[in-house]
């Protein structure tokens, strides 16, 4: 009787082992999978946003000038001699947790002062007429 | 319990796994073709966008190229090239003694915009975007003077034969000054207002009376309310004789708002309205042998 309750117990933690063994082995792969999907997803959603928040900036219009073409006179006349204007529509885009940073070739035209590294989205702006340097490599990183 | 009970628990609990890991995979699968549609429809936003991107650099760049060409044709006297009349001081003359050669503003504008459209078209193409030439007309109707671009083809997008996006929409702008200087300035000469003064004015002292009285007179008739252009006419006596005298008479023809241009003579982008200046140059000598003064530009 004891030498069944023995096996009965050796069965159970073999077979419980055995289950655990598959489905660790089943699920890995599974939840490896679903993760990268997910994370295609967010990025996907994440440059898009990145791309619609930096195609609306350029576009809206202030009394005179849309940001485009403030962006190019401040960089080409440094008039005006901020972007403070375009720093506060970028602070009305996104909600107070998202980071953002606007860049031209390297320098930070806008931010909100904490790190943006996730998503990118980049476009050329035309300047006024220069021989040479007619138009100007926008990126806006958020996240 | 028989012997036989925990293989079949775990025969069970197998099956059920297995059931679950099909449900599971199931949904992942699809998780993963929605994902598919979603990189498709991804894409072809983003194409969407960068698409949008490129029409609206487009029509800034139409302006920048528009302003530039504007400007330097006022600049130049209507030419495309100063060295292609006799100056002084980079001013053109326009007219000596009666002899006027009318240069072509508005073509000239055309050409000149056409040609720096070009070269911003060149530096926003890439890999995935095409831009056609563009011809510049200019439209009069009763409100407003515009310049418009017409793409000889289509503006494309193509992605890896997946997604095409095209448009042959014709981009136009309002011209606010360079058809209402050029006008102004072409008006001068071609109603003879210089040559006027000169045979009613008995010395150059009266002439330059007549002249001050003839700028408000044309300002005042022909200015539009909209856009005001200023007009100066100053003249200097080439010869110092105060009756038989040689005028040279400098017009200026200005409106005071400012636009983005490369100014070539201080090779640098300046703020700067737009601006036609030339001279003309009259004689109450009989023999009109007097030479003016020129130089290189």
């Amino acid at each position: 009787m004891k030498g069944q309750v023995t096996s009965v117990i050796t069965m159970i933690v073999i077979g419980g082992i055995f289950i655990i063994t598959i489905m660790i082995a089943l699920m890995i792969p599974l939840l490896v999978f679903k993760i990268h999907i997910d994370k295609n997803i967010n990025i996907q959603t994440g440059y898009s946003n990145a791309e619609l928040a930096l195609m609306t900036l350029l576009t809206s219009k202030s009394i005179d000038y849309t940001s485009q073409e403030e962006i190019a006179n401040h960089l080409v006349f440094n008039d005006p001699d901020n972007m403070d204007s375009v720093e506060e529509r970028l602070n009305l885009f996104f909600e107070s947790d998202t980071c953002f940073k606007l860049t031209a070739s390297g320098r930070v035209l806008a931010s909100n002062y904490c790190s943006a590294e996730k998503y990118k989205a980049e476009t050329k702006i035309p300047l006024p007429y220069s021989p040479g340097k007619l138009t100007e490599e926008l990126e806006l990183v958020i996240g | 319990m028989g012997p036989m009970a925990p293989i079949a628990i775990i025969i069970f609990v197998v099956f059920m796994l297995l059931i679950a890991e099909v449900a599971f995979f199931q949904r992942l699968f699809t998780r993963e073709q929605s994902t598919k549609i979603t990189a498709r429809e991804t894409n072809i936003i983003q194409g969407i966008n960068k698409f949008e991107m490129v029409l609206r650099s487009l029509e800034q760049s139409f302006e920048y190229s528009f302003y530039q060409a504007s400007s330097e044709v006022l600049k130049n006297g209507g030419h495309t090239d100063i060295s292609e009349v006799d100056s002084l001081n980079c001013i053109p003359y326009l007219e000596v003694y009666g002899d006027y050669t009318s240069p072509d503003f508005i073509g000239n504008a055309e050409d000149l915009t056409e040609k720096y459209l070009r070269e911003y078209s060149y530096e926003l193409m890439d890999d995935d975007i095409s831009i056609p030439e563009f011809e510049v007309d200019i439209i009069e109707d009763s409100l407003y003077t515009r310049f418009s671009a017409a793409p000889d083809g289509e503006v494309q997008l193509i992605r890896e034969g997946k997604l095409e996006i095209s448009d042959d929409s014709v981009i136009s702008i309002r011209d606010t000054y360079f058809f209402q200087i050029q006008n102004f300035g072409t008006k001068v000469i071609e109603e003879g207002y210089i040559g006027e003064i000169l045979r009613s004015s008995i010395d150059y002292s009266d002439f330059e009376n007549r002249l001050s009285e003839k700028e408000a007179e044309i300002e005042s008739d022909e200015n539009l309310p909209l856009y005001p252009i200023e007009l100066s006419l100053t003249s200097d006596n080439l010869i110092s004789n105060h009756t038989h005298f040689v005028a040279r008479v400098l017009v200026e023809i200005s409106n005071q708002r400012e636009f983005p241009v490369y100014n070539y003579r201080t090779n640098s982008n300046e703020m700067e309205p737009m601006e036609l200046k030339y001279y003309i140059v009259v004689s109450k000598v009989p023999e009109n042998e007097v030479g003016v003064p020129k130089d290189q530009c």
